[in-house]
This record gives C-alpha cells, structure tokens and sequence, in this order.
C-alpha cells in the first residue's frame, strides 16, 4: 500500500503490524448476508415522478363576450342562475375532488414510521395510524385525487404493492413485485389505475392496473421499460424512458396506453453515465406540453477540460425543440431531477457537486422559471453527505407555498419557503411524506 | 467480466454480479470492520449492514470505478455506526488474532503484531477508523477525511493523537510484556 512509502519507521512498522493482524479470507457469514440481499430491492423503487403535477385545467380559461341585446342577457343571466344552483345542489351532495393535476389545497401529510403508515395534519400537528399491520410498510402515497393511498408491504415473496382508502379501509393487493431489481410505479390521472413497470422473470415490463385488481401488460418489444409517467391532462398517453433492447441506448419515448402509436421524444443515447442516468428524470410540465428531464452535456471546466454535466433540458411533448435551460454559473456544479411547481410556472432542480474519488458530495435545491428566462436561483439549506451519495428526494405541497426535500443518507426531512428559502427540520419523520391533494374550500 | 461491468450489472438488479462483488470485498471489509471495532459480532453487524445498504444503493452510485471507495466510505460509516449503537455495551476484546498470518513469522513481526493489538484497543473507535482508512485500506488522508466526514486539519490532529497513543502504548507494553523490551525498530 502507498502509506510504505513513508519514511516514518514508526508508520511504517503500525502498517506492516496492521496488515498480518488483518490477514484474512471471506468471512462464513458471507452467505446469510447474500442471501438477506438478494430478498431486498434496490433503489429507486416506488418512485411516483408524477406526484403533485399539476395541469392547466383548473386555470380559468378567457371567455369572449360579444354584444348582446338585453332581452337576451336577462335570459341568460336567468339561465345562469339556474344553473349555478343546480351545480350548487350537486356540489353539496357530492364530495369535492381536486382536478387531477394543478393547484390543489394542502391536505394531510403521508408517511412510514417504524415498519407502520401514518397521516399528519400538517396544521394541527395531529397524527393517527392509517396501516398498522405485522412487517414492513413503506413507500406511502396518496392519489391524485387524495381519496386512496398506495404502499407496499415487504415479505420473503416479495413486494406487495397495496391501494387502500385513503383512513386505511379495504386495503387490498395490486401487484407482487420481485424482491430484486427495479420498479416504477405512476398513479393514472383519474387515480383509477396504476401503471408500473418491473421485472417478470428478470425481464422489466411494464403494465397498467386499475385499482380494482385488473391488470393489462403493454408489449414492448424492441425497449426496455425503466421510467413511467402519464402524459397530462387525461393521462390518454404514456412517457416511457426506455433502453434499446440489446444496447445501453436510453431513449424518451410516448405512446397510448395500450403501447400504440409510440413516438421518439428524445433520441437514445449511450453516455458514460450508464443505463440509471441517461436521459432520466422526466417529467411533464402542468399543460403536458412540455417535458423537462436531466440532460447530459459537455461544459468546459475552469482548468479547459470538458465534462460530461448534468443540466436541465425542456422538449416538446411531440419531441420537437430539445434545449438546455441555462445552467449554474460553476460549471462544476451538476443540475437534474426537475419537478414542477403545481401551477407550472416554476422548476424545482437538485444542484450537487461531487467530491473526492467516491459518489457523494454537496447538494441543494434551486428553482428556476419555468421558461428558461434566468438560471436557477438557490432554495434552502446545503447538504454535505458524509456517507454514501447525495441522495436528495424533493415536492412541492399541492398549493405550492412549501418545498419538502429528504436527505436520504440524513434521514432528515425539512420543509422549506419557497419564496424565502426559510427551512425548517421536520423532527416528526424520516420519511418523504406525500402531501394529500385536496379541493379548495 | 471485468469489475466495472459486474458494478454495473449489479446496479441494474444482477444479484450475482453484486455476490461476486461482494465475495471479493468481504475479507478486507470484514478485517477493516474488525480492526475497527475490536469485535467480530459488531464487525460481522457492521459489514452485513455495508452489503445490504451497497446492494440498495448501488443504482445511485455514479461512476462504477469508484465502487472499492464507495464501499469502503459504506463500512467505516456502518462500523461507527455499531461502535455508537453498542457503546453502552462491554466489548468483547478479540486479543488473538483474526487469522494466523501465513508462512515463517519472526518474533519481531509477532512482538510488533501483539503490541500494536493491544495498541489499538485502547483507541477510541474513531480514531481506529482513521487508522484504518489510511494505514490499513490505504487512502490518503483527504480522503479519508472526506469518508469520516470531518475536515483535513481534524483528521491530520486526529491522526496524530492516534499515532501518540499507539506509540505511548506500545511504549509501555513493551517494557511490561517479558521479551519485548524496546520493541522493535523497522
């Protein structure tokens, strides 16, 4: 080892010491441990890019009123009326869904604690159990429409993905998923279905199931299905990332839900950063126009060198227009996983920069406008990951006036302003909660 | 299969990439924790905990080449970890040695062997860490710094209270230990 090279007798003397105490061979429990791995998945798992999306539907539309003669208005504004009582009537005998994308008010907070699933109001600081079962649950999160929640529940057949009612009721199973390998999954506008992608017979696939138990796979056969996301406002398409079956090619990819008329996005490419990176992080914006996802581009360093760089790139949602948002002024500082904010105007953004020879490093979040005018601004407090990687989750709340981000090898949660940048730590969890989309009042 | 392909493959979800990996690693993972806890439980805990989370967080791991660091940054951190958990607990000393070293062995080396042992119990757990990381697994002392998570000026006084403490114990136990007078110099 280098440290011989040392003049230090003394060093030199620990170090040879060292090495024969060391002296060893494989340990005997080497098995067990492998065999507890192999039971386990791997992150990402359960990640619902789609959370909180928003989409331009509850966005009052401009009407255009021409001249009309009185009788007629009088006629009108009666018509009115009675109409909007009805609609009152209706309203007030059925319960208020929020639109399935877009601004919605803040509901309760989701979250797993020590192996069970809870729900906090976030005003009042009340908690209550909403799955208390034997094992472990975890990867809580609500539907769009805030009425049900998904989890999984672990055991040695694997993952059980499970839809209950949003207090806990009649939870039932939608999908066991392998212990090994990845899994999507993607709540369908109408919180009606899921669709998920993971691995049949080690083989990723992906598939559409209705909260009723219904399943339908969707053939695939020349890419391999990483990433889903259902293309707002109806959900009628789907965004697919996928690899070029036989390459490390990575490609953005849209088609409707049977697998149909698929369109190329974004062209597959093979970078240096591997299958898990390349072309990754998509999301649509609020109106489904537009896509946002991790670009990789070559930025000069400060020393001349060329570095292959994560930043932010938009595309038309046909895959027309493909351009970088405007970057960090550091070019040593990296950008990705976008997340827009729910009324659209704005981009939620990790900036990380790496350290050392090992993943890991100093990350933070910035929010950069949504049509490319500036660069990013920075939101919040940094994040210096002492341990295994910059692992940093982030949301918006339904309303947009907080920012939740995790830090993952932290277990810390914190709740941050996104106007001021203010944060506050979240003692109460260790978990990414989902905040539940609920209608204004 | 060279390392980087199985890193990736295991990234991907191949278990048996990850058990070759993992095969490979585990001597020196299993004596690095060992050296640094002082107990072959909290070791064993210690490098179970480093596999189970490297095989979880494999996908996140950006560039395959730098899996040994990463790794190793894993099993420091898991092992203080432990050292935290159980600290209440009396430790086990394990004086014998992991394994008996091949081949011929002057009683110089075994004086030196016995004498840094006894050395490095009586440091605390993280000033072993240090230790290992730099003299052990061999990374230079920003990094290692970097792994501990502390910064260069407190690992450099870090890794000099260390160095005293080993060479006062060592000192004193060698002018009790019948034979090892004096030590022995390299």
């Amino acid at each position: 080892m280098t440290t011989f090279d040392r003049f230090d007798p003394f060093e030199r003397r620990i170090t040879e010491a060292i090495d024969e105490i060391a002296a060893t061979r494989p340990p005997a429990y080497l098995n067990d441990v492998l065999r507890q791995t192999a039971r386990k998945a791997q992150r990402p798992r359960w990640t619902f890019l789609e959370r909180w999306l928003p989409v331009d539907s509850a966005i009052p539309r401009p009407t255009i009123v021409g001249r009309l003669p009185f009788r007629q208005l009088v006629i009108v504004a009666l018509l009115v009326a009675l109409a909007a009582a009805a609609l009152a009537f209706y309203v007030g005998s059925q319960k208020r869904l929020p639109a399935p994308f877009g601004p919605a008010a803040n509901g309760d907070l989701l979250y797993s604690a020590a192996g069970d699933i809870y729900a906090r109001d976030p005003i009042t600081g009340r908690q209550r159990p909403v799955i208390v079962a034997d094992g472990d649950q975890f990867a809580a999160s609500y539907s769009p429409n805030g009425e049900l929640i998904t989890y999984a529940t672990a055991s040695a057949e694997g993952d059980h993905f499970m839809v209950a009612n949003g207090d806990g009721t009649n939870p039932h199973q939608l999908a066991l998923i392998p212990s090994t390998g990845n899994a999507q999954g993607a709540w369908a506008p109408d919180s009606r279905s899921v669709g998920f992608i993971y691995d049949v017979k080690g083989l990723p696939q992906l598939s559409l199931v209705s909260v009723n138990g219904q399943a339908s796979v969707i053939a695939l056969d020349d890419i391999v299905p990483l990433d889903i996301a259902f293309m707002p406002p109806n959900g009628g398409r789907l965004l697919i990332r996928a690899r070029v079956a036989g390459s490390e090619k990575v490609g953005l990819y849209t088609m409707k839900l049977d697998g149909s008329d698929r369109q190329t996005i974004v062209e597959a490419r093979q970078t240096t950063y591997g299958v898990q990176f390349t072309n990754s992080g998509a999301v649509f914006s609020p109106d489904g126009r537009t896509i946002a996802y991790n670009g990789l581009d070559v930025v000069s360093q400060a020393d001349g060198k060329l570095e292959l760089m994560f930043r932010i790139h938009l595309v038309n949602a046909d895959g027309s227009n493909d351009r970088a948002l405007p970057g960090p002024s550091d070019p040593t500082v990296n950008e990705n996983w976008p997340v827009f904010s729910p009324d659209g105007t704005s981009i939620l953004v990790l900036r990380f920069k790496t350290r050392g020879d090992v993943f890991g490093g100093e990350g933070w979040i910035a929010s950069m406008p949504a049509d490319g005018s500036r660069p990013a601004r920075d939101v919040g407090v940094h994040f210096t990951d002492d341990k295994s990687d910059t692992a940093i989750s982030k949301g918006w709340s339904p309303d947009g006036s907080r920012i939740l981000i995790a830090v993952g090898s932290k277990q810390e949660v914190y709740s941050v302003d996104p106007s001021t940048g203010s944060s506050e730590l979240l003692a109460w969890t260790k978990d990414l909660p989902d905040w539940q989309r609920i209608a204004f009042r | 299969m060279d390392k980087r392909a199985l890193v990736e493959r295991a990234g991907r979800g191949d278990h048996d990439a990850f058990a070759v990996l993992a095969t490979a690693a585990s001597a020196r993972l299993d004596a690095a924790a060992r050296l640094i806890l002082r107990d072959p439980e909290l070791a064993r805990d210690a490098v179970q905990n480093t596999l189970v989370r490297a095989w979880r967080d494999l996908p996140g791991l950006r560039d395959p080449d730098r899996f040994d660091a990463w790794l190793h940054r894993l099993l420091v951190n898991a092992s203080l970890d432990e050292a935290r958990r159980r600290r209440r607990r009396p430790i086990e000393v394990e004086i014998k040695t992991i394994d008996e070293p091949a081949g011929s062995d002057s009683a110089g080396h075994l004086a030196d062997r016995d004498l840094v042992e006894r050395a490095l119990v009586r440091l605390d757990p993280e000033h072993r860490a240090l230790v290992v990381l730099h003299y052990y697994l061999g990374y230079p002392l920003p990094d290692a710094a970097s792994s501990l998570g502390i910064s260069l000026p407190a690992a450099k006084s870090r890794l000099h209270r260390a160095m005293l403490g080993l060479r006062r114990s060592m000192t004193a136990d060698a002018h009790v230990v019948p034979g090892l007078e004096g030590g022995r110099t390299a």
